[in-house]
């Protein structure tokens, strides 16, 4: 027991040395423990092998088959080996005896060695006993047989002898009643090693072998390489030149794959080397036994099959999957598209130049060429170029042009330029041996629209030369059909469709990039010509929009500019606008949710003159300095500065009034910041996703400013086209297309982009926009305004679009403002000329007013009054006021003075106009006063209800030096303005630094800040000065938060309203209808009865609910019902 | 601390100074707006009141009396129509012009 184990583990280690020799790496564990388990080739060839090779789970395909394939009858069980015990003759038969004598020469002359490939020289010889098999390795191996050649020459005669006699075994040994048929034997013995040895190599290629092969480079060396072994390792150093030093992961894959795919050519090369010797040889023993001529075409079939059972065999193996990546490798090399992949992820501008593909003569293509050349014709020896090979090569090329098209033209967007077409065709023009150069001049290709951008022409032609030569050569190495200029065609509509593919999946950059990406454009207008590719789009596009422009974080006006974009790339990729209808539908949809954005239209619309050119002088600037980084010319740095120049006086231009101002002030920064960036104008295409509207917001100033300059363009090409559009058809239209596929039924077609339009259109009805334009306009005519010819020019703009009728609100408005002008003047003159006005006879003293000021009712300080009056200047609008937005009549008292001249003023305009009234809506209006304070005066514009506030801190006489300190509480009274609007103002001036808050008591307590030197000083002169102190820090807080608070906590008249109405509802509801009810009923109550809709969301009645509760006046009951608390009824 | 207010813009409506009907009798549309030929209110489309306590548009009443079937009659009460003010100059020049109908 012992000493059989040692002896099977002797013989495994001599296996291994013997499969070492040969084959260095590729011995695995498997082969020898499979070298083991069955017996030699001189013993145990026959029906154990088979048996197990055809149980063999990789060769399922082997034994059904192996009689069917081969059309030979081979015995069912396989004939039983003449020297196995058991094996009993029949006494005296010497013709069986004889025949099995010969079939014993014969087989064990043609038996396959237990290896992939024959063992090594002078193996044979270590095993004494197993001298059968060393004869047989003689023959295998041409040095060894050179040795020995005087003992192969006597078997061989022998051989030949055993081999007749086995053929005419009929006439010469009749009595032999068991035959059997050599070739049939050989071909089973073929197909049982095939399975037994060659498949476990093939399967294990990919990972054992592949490790095993990128182990054993290291100790070529020692081990005495064969000649290929050079070959092969100067072929992983070729391709790691190629490869031009990449990344190392790489590289060294494609060689361990590389290592792989030659092995297994090498194994399978000597397999077959192996099989046909041995075929050969006993065809010939055939031929000349029988002396007929014709056995060569089973060789041929046997070629044939052998092929086939490799193919099968290596399919289910990883070495197809090895073949994938070297195939992968060297058609990337060759095609260009490697060094794409690594140009990608370095650099490429999003506007440059499709980048330069090397050329078909570079030496890495070359080789690559060659190398390739030599693998394919390799494959196709071994029988591994079948239909399967054929099949993963339409993979790789398939995935080669996605990697083309992707590497090679993602990101670039550039304008067609007709040199740019060159960079690929160009130099290889002359070498190109293109099988398709006549298809150049074919012009009939209907099939590829005419190309007309760069992308689109370098494209196909690099289809032509390099993708279809590389095809064609390679088909014509496996002897495959060719390839027909049919295919090219097809190969050429192929890549254009993935050119469109990655276009539309770019399209939302492209929009972005508008309108410096037109060559992207013209592409995608010559690629999408399908209905399917159309529908691709726009679905896509509609995705893209959803995920990265329809979400919160994208402001309105960012939203809108990157629809301006849209409908301008869009009208240029597809005049007919149906593509543009088809992506509308989600846009409009989310912008009309968005409450602000009539309003951001109409201030675009409204843009001065001013702002529209600081706009473009950005643009202007922003497009300088990207010509000049693309240049980078060396006058780049020195112009830079003053372009810096331009630029912030650009930005300090527009006069935004009011509460826009932080957002302009905000952008100035935003820009210089970007400009000392070294690139701000080459947004890099990927990373651009998000940032995209980031960017487009700080490039533009803070309003739609393009919609003011289309307005001015568009107006004289509207007046033109208007009257087109009710035309029929233009028959002189040589240009003329039907209408696309996928339009719709009531389809029309519009003449100009129309970016307004279409805007205006998406914002919901006319009706909603006229209204929203109206409230804009009457605010910036009440906003003081000096001149409002933009408003009159947007207003006349308009009307061409929407109708005199529909702005004859604004018309009535404008007149407004300008009979105001006039108005004041008139009535100035009037009261002037006539008597002085504040002696007009039975005006009661003004004074009357709870001002305490003390313009006391004596003489000398009234006419310093009037003259005090003099020097205010009042002008008042007069409002039609059926035609302005309604205005809630504030009631307060206004300062004395100004009372007055409003009276005066009433009256002059009730001389002029007879028979009517004024009224006067004190909050509206624009102040500015002049507050003379100790240390300093300050001049402020102001809303007239500060105005009012500030006035009621005068102080009461000059010599008083005391600053004058009020609560809010006392100003309520004095002035009889509401509280939070006093609180507002006094925060108002207390941010102007004229006030100080000292107390929050009674609604908080002002002091007016007479020196700035006070500031810091606490009120000193009451009792509270701790308190006073100790309070500041709050007071500050509270300061701060102020403003805010009161918005807050200001519910407007409305509001209150409301919740009294609703709470007499809900009263009257838990009396009369249900002692107690649950919220929701409540809500649907609710919901039923209020008058014109209940409003309130379920929270809102929640926490109404919720206050009325602590108020004590509901009670929440069992099941979270409400019900009123009767404690007055009860009581 | 002392305050000049060197600039004040105030702000206000107009209406026509009437008792209470707001509505003209004959377009239905409010007085303070215009009648429905006009474009701007106020100078451009007053009104003209009658003796007998109705008020029209101007144009609204000129129109009405232009038929034959108003017979000069107010159209609300079929009383006579006189115009009540001929103090003002567009008025007097509606009344020679309702005069002439």
């Amino acid at each position: 027991m012992a000493g059989l184990v040692v002896a099977s583990a002797w013989r495994q280690q001599r296996r291994k040395r013997v499969f070492q020799s040969v084959f260095s790496g590729e011995v695995t564990s498997t082969t020898t423990v499979a070298g083991v388990q069955y017996p030699d080739p001189g013993q145990g060839l026959g029906g154990s092998i088979l048996g197990s090779g055809a149980g063999h789970s990789v060769d399922p395909y082997l034994a059904p088959s192996s009689s069917a394939t081969l059309g030979h009858s081979t015995p069912e069980p396989e004939p039983p080996h003449p020297y196995a015990p058991g094996n009993e003759y029949a006494p005296g038969n010497e013709h069986q005896r004889a025949y099995d004598q010969a079939w014993e020469v014969v087989t064990s002359r043609v038996a396959l060695p237990a290896s992939a490939a024959g063992p090594a020289p002078g193996a044979g010889e270590s095993s004494p006993g197993l001298s059968l098999e060393s004869l047989t390795a003689a023959q295998e191996q041409p040095q060894s047989r050179h040795r020995r050649n005087q003992k192969v020459d006597e078997e061989r005669e022998q051989f030949l002898q055993c081999l007749s006699l086995l053929e005419n075994a009929e006439a010469v040994l009749p009595e032999a009643r068991e035959r059997r048929d050599v070739i049939g034997w050989y071909v089973s013995q073929v197909r049982a090693h095939f399975a037994m040895w060659v498949v476990p190599l093939l399967a294990g290629g990919s990972d054992t072998a592949a490790a095993a092969a990128a182990a054993a480079a290291g100790t070529l060396a020692a081990q005495g390489v064969t000649h290929r072994r050079h070959q092969r390792n100067k072929h992983s150093v070729d391709s790691t030149a190629a490869g031009g030093g990449r990344e190392w992961s790489g590289g060294s894959q494609y060689d361990r794959h590389m290592a792989v795919v030659m092995s297994t050519i090498e194994t399978l090369e000597g397999a077959l080397g192996m099989y046909f010797e041995g075929l050969n040889s006993l065809l010939e023993g055939l031929r000349r036994a029988s002396g007929e001529e014709d056995n060569s075409s089973f060789g041929m079939k046997f070629k044939r099959d052998i092929h086939a059972l490799i193919a099968n065999s290596a399919s289910q193996g990883g070495v197809m999957g090895s073949v994938k990546v070297v195939l992968t490798k060297l058609a990337g090399v060759i095609l260009g598209v490697e060094g794409l992949m690594v140009s990608l992820g370095s650099k490429k501008g999003p506007w440059g130049a499709p980048p330069a593909i090397p050329q078909e003569n570079d030496f890495d293509v070359l080789t690559a060429k060659r190398k390739l050349g030599g693998l394919v014709k390799q494959l196709h020896n071994v029988g591994l170029t079948g239909e399967r090979f054929e099949v993963l090569f339409a993979e790789v090329m398939n995935d080669m042009m996605s990697r083309f098209v992707k590497g090679a033209y993602a990101g670039v967007w550039a304008a067609s330029d007709p040199e740019e077409g060159n960079v690929v065709g160009g130099a290889g023009t002359a070498a190109a041996s293109s099988v398709f150069t006549t298809s150049r001049g074919s012009g009939g290709d209907t099939t590829v629209p005419a190309a007309t951008s760069a992308c689109i022409k370098s494209l196909k032609d690099w289809v032509e030369k390099r993708y279809a030569q590389l095809n064609v050569q390679v088909l014509s190495w496996i002897n495959a059909t060719p390839m027909s200029l049919a295919d090219l065609k097809a190969c050429q509509s192929l890549a254009l469709g993935r050119l469109a593919a990655l276009r539309i999946q770019e399209l939302f950059d492209i929009v972005l990039a508008w309108p410096d990406a037109k060559g992207a454009l013209e592409d995608l207008k010559a690629t999408i010509t399908t209905t399917a590719r159309r529908q691709l789009l726009t679905a896509n596009f509609s995705k893209a929009l959803e995920q990265r422009l329809l979400h919160p974080g994208c402001s309105t006006l960012e939203i809108l500019q990157t629809y301006i974009h849209i409908i301008k790339t869009f009208h240029a990729l597809d005049h007919s606008k149906v593509l543009l209808g088809n992506i509308e539908p989600g846009l409009q949809l989310y912008l009309v949710q968005r409450e602000d954005s009539v309003r951001v239209v109409v201030a675009g619309l409204l843009a001065s003159k001013e702002e529209i050119e600081a706009a473009a002088k950005v643009q202007q600037i922003d497009e300088d300095e990207r010509l000049q980084r693309g240049a980078s010319g060396p006058r780049a740095a020195a112009a830079d500065l003053g372009r810096r120049e331009i630029k912030a006086q650009a930005y300090s231009t527009p006069g935004v009034a009011g509460s826009s101002t932080a957002t302009t002030c905000k952008t100035p920064t935003t820009r210089s910041r970007q400009g000392r960036d070294s690139n701000p104008s080459t947004p890099a295409p990927a990373p651009a996703h998000r940032q995209g509207p980031v960017l487009a917001r700080a490039k533009k100033v803070n309003k739609l400013v393009e919609l003011a300059k289309l307005l001015n363009e568009s107006a004289s090409v509207r007046r033109a086209g208007a009257t087109d559009d009710d035309q029929e058809l233009d028959w002189n239209d040589l240009n003329w297309v039907p209408d696309p596929v996928d339009a719709g039924a009531n389809y029309k077609r519009p003449k100009s982009e129309d970016v307004i339009g279409t805007l205006i259109s998406a914002l919901g009805a006319e009706d909603v926009f006229i209204n929203e334009f109206t409230a804009v306009i009457a605010e910036r005519l009440l906003g003081d305004p000096k001149s409002f010819e933009q408003e009159m020019r947007v207003l006349n703009l308009l009307k061409r679009r929407f109708g005199e009728a529909a702005l004859q609100k604004c018309d009535v408005m404008i007149r407004d403002i300008q009979e105001s002008r006039k108005l004041n003047s008139k009535i100035r003159r009037n009261n002037a000329g006539g008597p002085q006005p504040a002696n007009i006879p039975g005006q009661p003293p003004v004074l009357a007013t709870p001002d305490n000021k003390g313009k006391s009712v004596a003489t000398p300080q009234s006419s310093e009054k009037s003259k005090e009056q003099k020097d205010t200047g009042y002008h008042a609008r007069i409002l039609s006021r059926m035609y302005w937005p309604a205005f809630e009549k504030e009631h307060f008292l206004l300062p004395a003075p100004i009372l007055d001249l409003q009276k005066q003023y009433e009256k002059g305009y009730e001389d002029l106009k007879s028979d009517r009234k004024l009224t006067w809506l004190n909050q509206l209006g624009q102040t500015r006063v002049e507050l003379e304070l100790e240390d300093r005066t300050v001049t402020v514009d102001c809303d007239t209800v500060q105005a009012t506030v500030i006035y009621a801190f005068q102080s009461s006489s000059d010599s008083s030096t005391t600053p004058v300190k009020k609560a809010v509480d006392d100003l309520y009274l004095e002035l009889q303005l509401d509280e939070d609007l006093i609180a507002a103002a006094c925060d108002f001036w207390a941010r102007k630094r004229v006030l100080r808050r000292v107390s929050t008591a009674d609604g908080g307590v002002f002091v007016v800040l007479e020196r700035l030197s006070d500031e810091n000083v606490p009120v000193g002169e009451d009792a509270q000065q701790g308190q006073a102190v100790e309070e500041k820090g709050k007071e500050k807080e509270a300061a701060a938060a102020g403003p805010k608070e009161g918005g807050a906590k200001k519910l407007s008249d409305k509001e209150k309203e409301k919740r009294e109405v609703y709470w007499k509802y809900i009263q009257g509801m838990l009396t009369n209808s249900s002692v107690t009810m649950p919220i929701n009923q409540i809500a649907m109550m609710m919901g039923v009865f209020v008058i014109g809709g209940f409003s309130w969301s379920h929270e809102e009645l929640q926490s109404f609910l919720g206050e009325k509760v602590e108020e004590g006046a509901l009670e929440v009951v069992s099941g979270g019902k409400y019900k009123l608390v009767r404690k007055r009824e009860n009581v | 601390m002392k305050v000049k207010i060197k600039r004040w813009n105030a702000v206000a409506t107009w209406r026509w100074d009437l008792p209470e009907d707001d509505l003209c009798g004959i377009c239905q549309n409010p007085f303070d707006n215009t009648c429905p030929a006009c474009k701007y209110p106020g100078d451009d489309c007053i009104l003209l009141s009658g003796k007998c306590g109705h008020n029209f548009h101007m144009h609204c009443i000129l129109e009405w009396m232009k038929q034959d079937s108003a017979k000069g009659q107010c159209p609300m009460c079929r009383q006579r129509f006189e115009w009540a003010d001929q103090t003002n100059q567009t008025m007097r020049d509606a009344a020679q012009a309702l005069a002439s109908v």
